[in-house]
């Protein structure tokens, strides 16, 4: 069942951390999938079949750009990049996010006896 | 890159309902995102068949990671939108060729709407499904209406004192028909407004059509005139789906949600006027009533999808 639940909750969040993590640098689709678990201490993994839809969504939706790009071992990688739009997008979501978690950490915390 | 990986992109670029440089992108893409992932898992000491076994599983079958991008791409291929159209044309071809006064024939096509309906809920609706499931719709339409006749008939009796298995059985399978109906015909519309109220709009645009015709049915007196009496009408039904049609490949193939919500409009405008044509006793205040009613009716799923 917490499983299911958490599954849900990463489903509905997917867009937020990609965007996010792609506020502060240009990443490729592997790179971000090992950023999102490396900066959540190991609590946030995507696979590949949410995470890569994702992309391709958010790029349609003009919220992200990409380009192929060379690593400095030589072997190119299609790098995603945030765009205005997306991080308005971004922006609004945290408000609303920040919102929202306060308002389930008032209505889920255990009442004062 | 490994057998199975080379295969999985294999099997992946068949499924993939894209354009070709699209393809080709995505395919080089996951290419490289499988390399890294091997040589990552492996950095951490996981041994390379386990490596392997973990990107595939990762990545799900190709059918569904094909299905999961395209849906992401929006825009539906030429053949998904060819699929899309089928059910306007079967109808067309029903009502244009009159064939729609052989029961089995008509009864083949309703098993035929629904069997694909369920396929397309199965294959997680996929573009094509929304224009199958709205024909599907219109038939519960007709069907209510048949059970609106029959109830017609039979509840008088009943209330007569005539109590025989029968008369029990279609008043209440008739009873019984309309809420579970409404339920089901509700529910599909809010699951599809849910993803998009454009595919809610589709999904209701065959009911016009069949409303007018069986209110049409509704004015025929006597059953043994109905067929004589809807051949004019049939056809004119049968012009507007194969016109429909073009508008859901149209529609489909759109790529962005201006233009499907401008292909909706004018393929609606376009209906009413040809209806127009064909009746050309219609002056200009209800043809735009008509006009303004049919849009309403496509456009009301924005409301819905405002509240939710």
């Amino acid at each position: 069942m917490i499983g299911r639940y958490f599954t849900q909750l990463l489903k509905g969040n997917t867009d937020i951390l990609i965007l996010s993590l792609l506020q502060r640098e240009s990443m490729y689709g592997h790179q971000i999938m090992e950023e999102l678990e490396t900066t959540s201490g190991g609590f946030i993994k995507v696979s590949e079949g949410t995470l890569y839809p994702a992309l391709h969504r958010l790029a349609r939706e003009d919220m992200t750009r990409s380009r192929w790009l060379k690593l400095p071992t030589g072997k190119e990688r299609k790098f995603y990049s945030i765009t205005k739009k997306g991080e308005h997008w971004l922006a609004e979501c945290r408000s609303t996010w920040g919102d929202f978690a306060t308002a389930m950490t008032r209505v889920t915390s255990p009442a004062a006896t | 890159m490994f057998p199975e990986a080379a295969t999985y992109l294999r099997r992946l670029q068949t499924h993939l309902e894209l354009e070709e440089s699209d393809k080709q992108d995505i395919v080089r893409e996951l290419h490289d995102h499988i390399e890294d992932r091997v040589e990552a898992l492996l950095r951490h000491g996981v041994s390379e068949r386990r490596a392997q076994r973990i990107v595939l599983e990762g990545l799900g079958r190709p059918r569904s990671f094909a299905h999961l991008i395209g849906q992401a791409h929006l825009v539906t291929g030429w053949r998904d939108a060819s699929v899309g159209a089928l059910p306007a044309l079967l109808v067309a071809l029903l009502f244009g060729t009159h064939l729609w006064q052989t029961p089995l024939l008509a009864l083949a096509a309703g098993a035929l709407v629904f069997a694909v309906t369920i396929y397309g809920l199965w294959l997680d609706r996929p573009g094509w499904f929304y224009p199958w499931a709205g024909v599907a719709l219109s038939l519960m339409l007709l069907v209510g209406y048949l059970d609106y006749t029959v109830l017609g008939r039979e509840f008088p009796r009943l209330l007569d004192g005539d109590f025989n298995l029968w008369t029990l059985f279609a008043v209440a399978g008739c009873t019984l028909y309309f809420p579970v109906a409404s339920g089901l015909a509700v529910s599909a519309v809010l699951v599809a407004v849910r993803r998009d109220w454009l595919d809610a709009s589709i999904l209701l645009s065959p009911m016009p059509g069949v409303l007018v015709w069986i209110i049409s049915l509704d004015h025929v007196d006597g059953a043994a005139n109905t067929y004589a009496a809807m051949s004019g009408t049939s056809f004119l039904l049968g012009a507007i789906y194969v016109i429909m049609a073009f508008a859901i490949v149209a529609y489909l193939r759109a790529s962005s949600r201006s233009r499907r919500m401008f292909i909706l409009i004018a393929s609606s405008l376009l209906l009413t006027s040809f209806g127009t044509i064909v009746d050309s006793h219609l002056g200009l205040t209800p043809l735009v009533l008509r006009s303004a009613i049919l849009l309403a009716f496509l456009l009301s799923p924005a409301l819905v999808t405002r509240r939710a």
